[in-house]
């Protein structure tokens, strides 16, 4: 049967059968769920841009022009960063079940694009900026031809990102990779400090490479529009068609830097004071000696930080700013934190220990990193934001706290009742399968968002009262959730349960 | 055999997994110094049997009690007294065989525990490992850290799940030895596996599990050899 297909045809035979796998693997309705994701794709990429370019008041256009190609050079910052956090993108199937399965690059990289869209940052982004572009476009066929150029650039983008995440995971296969990356890291980082600290920002925007990009956009002639966006089509392609060899070869190669941190030698730890703190400090080994989840945090620390550094931003914006973080940090792990034991949650549960122990200890190792991340962005971000008035600082302050608490008691809701099983041993491991992920990260983002704007209304009022009190709300209401997780979780069937999803047996 | 009361006592266990029935009314008892096989095919219960035995998975009824303990009723005095090597996995991928056996030791309150944790990675050939995780080691390195992490406590009960699944001759031999030592002072060990041929070596009376229910009770020696074999296979309704 496969013998008679060709080679692109056995690549989109071999999509076909792994998505369908995927889609009833995570109980849907293949047909309703792809349904589902064309509707959406079609609202937020097509209809929702159009709309905006429309009937939203062109006279707010203009400042919108000029942050464009910001907007555009962010967003290949913003794919380049996942997809090197990533290790090139997500598995349609888990490399531990699809080791069997004869599963070729080609449909291992495509595989990997499909499945870009279920990262909620790349669709904020993406929607943003092809909205964006419609918009200052205007309307008529001039905003449906930017939105067209929009997509172009998303696409290309994507995939040039993605060939550099494989060509990245590829050189760390090399005896000095890991370090030749990390050099790599430290000059662009150096040359950003560099560039920061030499030119004013409107210079550096100004020489943005998506300045000339945006404007044939927009305002190009139709030879340069169609010229430029063959272009960018071919880039895309020629990504695509670079990227297969170097996946091929990375599919016959083992992950250095994780064999590395499986044949040295740990150093042995004192003895635990008491029975938490040894759960403790077992959790809190079992996310730092994970290249995907250090890799995570590295990428949901860094991009933020660097952003608060570059821009100033006003108070209202520095509240916001934890959810953002903490939204972040818990879908490295956080949302399926009983998975960190994997094939030793068995084991554990056998041990002597009071259950709520435990969770607690999981729960404070994703309590200590969202909140130490949300709170240290809020330290550097203030530096720049200017005077504060004190019902800011209060509210910058609550929202860490809010933000910490919410991201916390939903991921131990989420984790005792929908546990899977998940290896986070390599850099292509994620805590939940892909779809599961993409709800994770709407449903976060949007409770923690609402809180932090419900913070910074109550401190535009001035009213340091009124912050503390929609503080203490969201407070309650994240600590009623968690004592419903707790009380589930108490339950011996309940955790029979998960440890039976999470060892996969 | 001392004649007091048996330290794993289970009576008409049932254990149900929404329509599917793995444990249907297992009885069987342990007692002090004595080693009990339980074998059977794949899907016969056994390891279902362990996992409550240990705590893991409650029983949808029946009575199962270790060292004069109600597993239900008070399941940490239980797991106190249980040492369990789990049937499949049972580590933690990214702790050191130390890093184990210490979480072991601070959660089961032991005091001066390093030189028994010691002299069982040497016997285990794991010595050389004790600070590598263990993601990176083989099924039957695992097999073997899991059954040392079953006995470092001298648990009163060791339930051992498939330990030989993998194991290499050596193995095989100090998991033997651990054993014995064991049932010498008083311990009741209870055998799941799948491997008729060492579950005889190692164990004087054997249950014998096929679709969740005991078919058979007799003493290893009567499932040795040509006529030992055809008894299990005709117990099994091979």
């Amino acid at each position: 049967m496969r013998g008679q297909l060709n080679g692109q045809q056995r690549v989109v035979h071999e999509l076909r059968v792994l998505v369908g796998f995927r889609l009833r693997v995570d109980g849907g309705d293949p047909r309703r769920s792809l349904a589902v994701v064309a509707a959406v794709l079609l609202l937020l990429g097509a209809v929702v841009p159009l709309t905006v370019a429309r009937w939203a008041p062109q006279e707010q256009a203009s400042p919108l022009v000029n942050l464009s190609p910001s907007l555009w050079f962010a967003f290949l910052l913003l794919t380049l960063g996942t997809s090197l956090a990533s290790g090139g993108g997500r598995e349609l199937m888990p490399r531990q079940a699809g080791v069997v399965f004869p599963v070729s690059a080609a449909a291992d990289q495509a595989g990997a694009l499909l499945l870009t869209p279920l990262n909620l940052a790349w669709s904020v982004q993406a929607t943003l900026v092809v909205t964006t572009t419609a918009y200052t476009a205007g309307p008529g066929w001039r905003g449906v031809l930017a939105l067209l150029a929009a997509w172009v650039w998303v696409l290309s983008a994507t995939t040039v990102a993605q060939l550099v995440g494989w060509s990245a995971e590829l050189v760390r296969t090399w005896r000095l990779g890991s370090h030749l990356l990390m050099a790599a890291w430290l000059l662009g980082a150096v040359a950003v400090a560099a560039v920061v600290a030499t030119q004013d920002l409107g210079s550096v925007l100004a020489a943005l490479p998506t300045l000339p990009l945006y404007v044939t956009a927009l305002a190009g002639s139709p030879l340069s529009w169609v010229a430029v966006q063959a272009l960018l089509l071919g880039v895309a392609v020629g990504a695509v068609v670079l990227a297969v060899p170097v996946v091929e070869r990375l599919q016959r190669r083992p992950t250095p830097r994780q064999s590395d941190a499986e044949t040295r030698s740990w150093r042995r730890p004192r003895m635990p004071s008491s029975p938490l703190a040894a759960a403790v400090a077992t959790d809190v080994r079992s996310v730092l000696r994970s290249s995907p989840l250090r890799r995570g945090l590295l990428l949901v620390l860094l991009v933020p930080w660097a952003l608060a550094v570059l821009l100033p931003l006003p108070w209202a914006a520095v509240v916001v700013l934890p959810a953002l973080v903490a939204s972040g940090t818990a879908l490295l792990h956080g949302v399926n934190v009983v998975a960190l034991d994997g094939a030793g949650a068995v084991w554990r549960e056998s041990l002597p220990h009071d259950p709520d122990v435990t969770l607690v200890s999981r729960l404070l190792a994703l309590a200590t990193l969202c909140g130490t991340a949300s709170a240290v962005l809020v330290v550097v971000a203030s530096v720049r934001a200017g005077a504060p008035e004190p019902s800011e600082v209060v509210a910058a302050v609550t929202a860490v706290v809010v933000a910490t608490a919410q991201v916390v008691s939903r991921c131990a809701r989420w984790s005792v009742h929908h546990p899977y099983p998940a290896e986070l041993r390599h850099g292509r491991d994620a805590p939940a399968p892909p779809v599961a992920m993409a709800g994770y990260a709407v449903r976060l983002t949007m409770a923690t968002t609402v809180g932090a704007l419900l913070l910074s209304t109550a401190a535009a009022t001035g009213a340091v009262s009124l912050v503390l009190a929609v503080g203490l709300v969201l407070l309650s209401l994240s600590l009623l959730r968690l004592r419903r997780a707790f009380a589930e979780h108490s339950r011996q069937e309940t955790r029979a349960r998960v440890v039976a999803a999470v060892t996969g047996g | 055999m001392t004649g007091s009361a048996p330290l794993v006592r289970v009576d008409g266990l049932q254990v149900r997994f929404g329509a599917v029935r793995a444990v249907d009314g297992v009885d069987l008892s342990v007692d002090e110094g004595q080693v009990l096989a339980l074998v059977g095919g794949n899907g016969a219960g056994k390891s279902t049997t362990m996992r409550v035995l240990a705590g893991v998975v409650p029983a949808t009824s029946g009575s199962v009690q270790v060292a004069g303990v109600d597993v239900r009723a008070d399941p940490l005095a239980a797991k106190r007294r249980t040492g369990y090597c789990p049937d499949v996995g049972g580590l933690l991928p990214r702790a050191t065989p130390w890093e184990h056996l210490q979480l072991s030791a601070s959660l089961r309150g032991l005091q001066g525990w390093q030189p028994r944790a010691e002299h069982l990675l040497k016997r285990f050939e794991l010595a050389d490992v004790a600070d590598r995780i263990t993601a990176g080691f083989s099924h039957g390195m695992g097999r073997r850290l899991s059954v040392v992490l079953a006995g470092l406590h001298r648990p009163a009960v060791l339930l051992l799940d498939e330990p030989f699944d993998g194991v290499d001759p050596l193995g095989v031999e100090a998991t033997f030895e651990l054993v014995e030592d064991l049932t010498s002072t008083g311990s009741a060990v209870l055998v799941s596996t799948h491997q008729l041929d060492l579950a005889t070596q190692v164990a004087r009376d054997a249950v014998v599990l096929r679709g969740g229910a005991v078919v058979g009770r007799c003493p290893t020696s009567e499932l040795v050899g040509h006529d030992g074999v055809r008894r299990y296979r005709a117990l099994l309704g091979t």
